[in-house]
């Protein structure tokens, strides 16, 4: 166990390394918070640019947009982080190869991949989060009695959303020309669904079902409540419950399909693909 | 001898837009451990597949593999936890990470602890002679130095058995010939029991394996040592005719009952062409006159030693190269 431990510690410090040293540290920290911090003073000034212009306020609908625009960002960074494994590793570094031989599970590579992903996630989030309420000017937040079960949703947003990105990161190991496409656009597609700016049954009923397959709008709906317990989005334990056994099922569904496209890609030769660039 | 690498039947088949292309077509090989095995064909015999489906990155269409008695297919972490790869002509590695940091990473990778893996690439880099380049950013370092980093990263799992496909393509001849005698020195100081090596270059295969098959249009035609190889053609007589005038093609030599192969390579000076015969028996005068009614004119002429080129020749009836 300690042995796998080190080998995804190795991997989260190579993410690092890849990410940061091209350039001093205090210029990477400004370059990692400044995209999500602009993001959120955005959004922020749209709702208070359309409460100028309407006259008409509405705190809670503004907690709900910037507290989803803070944690998509957090469930975005570490997806990405998983399914650009792929494109980078094959087509840039062409080390894809030779780390299937060195790692033992490739599935747990690439969710390892995503790790430092989640931790500057998680970095930028508080300060999207911290900027977002004083700009909406929303009586913020949760007390510390509500930390256990934000670090929980944490760590159970991780367990869903990298699986999801080693779901999308399997498809994208077929098509060298298209795997950045369709992580764009599965980003999109989640952002759209997932009850990040607005809850799912402002969607069109026939889109409804859709949002409920994957996990993020119990996981989102959960961390709003406990950012701010006076936000109650329903029954707090069925969340809990519903939010358990998808993400369950998204673990044990990843692995069973993972195991058949690790088959699928052996038996095609496209762990060696690459798109002539 | 304990076998290293075995494979039944072997085939691999891939579809392409003209049907199904067979890369494969039953190879059958036994690999002795403890020796530096050469696999030697043109590009596109079959080797690099055969590599990757012995390094399980492939799974055959049919027919078994087993590398150091483990089945390729249904015991692949088996095999990956006693082999490593190392190719050619690539650069793989995080250009922006120092040659010691890939190292590191990849050694850490294999399961090491930090202070395991700073001590494993300490050894490795030293063996290699990598060590003035350690703290060079990988995107720096020269095609030559990258081989090397790459041979490096080869040896850190300590495998029993290791791939080499063309190690030496793309190299300047003297990184090539320093990268070689790399080989040579892992097998015979024991830091690896078996290496299985793949080559389009004769005088590579000659000088570094000790048994050798040759492949083409994904079968082995020939096996054995360098000198068995030899021998299956000493009795044919070899020419090498330097010659001037028409650049057509030689295929009218075929005419002749004795002529078993050639190859043809430009010279360095214009106009010239170095024309190398196997024949059966010596028919040298019918061969200069055949030449010199189709308008070339031969400058020179000299009678060769048997090369492993001309085992290619007299197998394929062509060069390696052509």
């Amino acid at each position: 166990m300690w042995g796998i431990i080190r080998r995804m510690l190795a991997v989260v410090w190579l993410t690092f390394k890849e990410q940061s040293n091209w350039t001093s540290l205090p210029v990477y920290l400004l370059y990692i918070f400044i995209n999500p911090v602009f993001q959120v003073a955005l959004y922020g000034y749209i709702y208070i640019a359309v409460a100028h212009l309407s006259g008409i306020t509405s705190p809670e609908a503004a907690f709900y947009m910037v507290s989803g625009i803070a944690l998509f960002n957090y469930i975005g960074s570490g997806l990405y982080g998983v399914i650009w494994t792929i494109h980078s590793e094959r087509e840039h570094f062409r080390t894809l190869k030779y780390t299937y031989l060195a790692f033992p599970d490739l599935q747990l590579y690439l969710t390892s991949r995503g790790l430092y992903h989640y931790l500057v996630g998680l970095a930028t989030s508080l300060a999207m989060l911290g900027l977002g309420m004083l700009l909406i000017g929303y009586p913020m937040l949760g007390s510390l009695d509500t930390l256990p079960n934000i670090a929980i949703l944490l760590l159970i947003g991780i367990a869903w959303s990298s699986q999801i990105g080693v779901v999308v990161a399997g498809l994208s190991i077929y098509s060298s020309e298209y795997g950045p496409v369709i992580s764009e656009s599965f980003g999109g597609l989640l952002f759209l669904l997932g009850a990040v700016l607005y809850p799912v049954s402002a969607l069109p009923p026939w889109l409804q079902p859709l949002a409920h397959i994957f996990p993020m709008v119990e996981w989102m709906e959960l961390m709003r409540h406990y950012l701010n317990p006076s936000y109650i989005p329903g029954d707090i334990g069925g969340l809990w419950t519903l939010l358990v056994i998808k993400t369950l099922a998204t673990i044990v569904i990843t692995y069973l399909y993972f195991r058949l496209v690790e088959r699928l890609v052996r038996k095609t030769g496209m762990l060696e693909a690459s798109l002539h660039h | 001898m304990e076998t290293a690498i075995k494979t039944i039947d072997l085939v691999r088949e891939f579809k392409t837009s003209k049907g199904v292309f067979r890369a494969l077509d039953g190879v059958n090989l036994e690999i002795p451990s403890g020796m530096i095995y050469g696999l030697l064909g043109p590009n596109g015999a079959g080797k690099t597949t055969l590599i990757r489906i012995l390094s399980t990155l492939l799974l055959p269409t049919s027919g078994d593999a087993y590398v150091g008695g483990y089945h390729v297919v249904r015991e692949a972490s088996k095999v990956r936890s006693i082999i490593n790869l190392v190719s050619g002509g690539e650069r793989p590695g995080y250009g922006i990470l120092t040659t010691r940091e890939n190292l590191i990473y990849y050694a850490m990778l294999y399961g090491y602890s930090r202070r395991e893996a700073e001590r494993r690439v300490e050894e490795v880099s030293q063996l290699i002679g990598l060590d003035e380049f350690m703290n060079k950013r990988l995107n720096e370092l020269s095609t030559g130095m990258v081989q090397k980093y790459s041979l490096a990263r080869g040896l850190l799992n300590n495998p029993r058995i290791l791939f080499l496909d063309e190690p030496t393509l793309g190299l300047d001849v003297e990184n090539a010939r320093s990268i070689r005698r790399l080989i040579r020195r892992l097998v015979d100081e024991g830091y690896i029991e078996t290496i299985l090596l793949t080559s389009h270059y004769m005088h590579e295969v000659e000088e570094l394996c000790d048994r050798v098959a040759i492949i083409h249009r994904g079968r082995i035609i020939e096996e054995g040592t360098v000198e068995e190889l030899k021998e299956r053609v000493s009795s044919h007589v070899i020419y090498e005719l330097t010659l001037q005038g028409s650049n057509g093609n030689l295929d009218f030599l075929r005419e002749l009952d004795s002529v078993i192969g050639y190859k043809v390579r430009l010279s360095n000076v214009p106009g010239e062409a170095r024309l190398r015969i196997i024949m059966a028996y010596e028919d040298i005068s019918r061969v200069i006159s055949l030449l010199e009614r189709k308008m070339y004119r031969v400058r020179r002429i000299v009678r060769d030693e048997i090369s492993l080129e001309d085992v290619f020749l007299k197998l394929v009836g062509r060069g390696l190269d052509e």
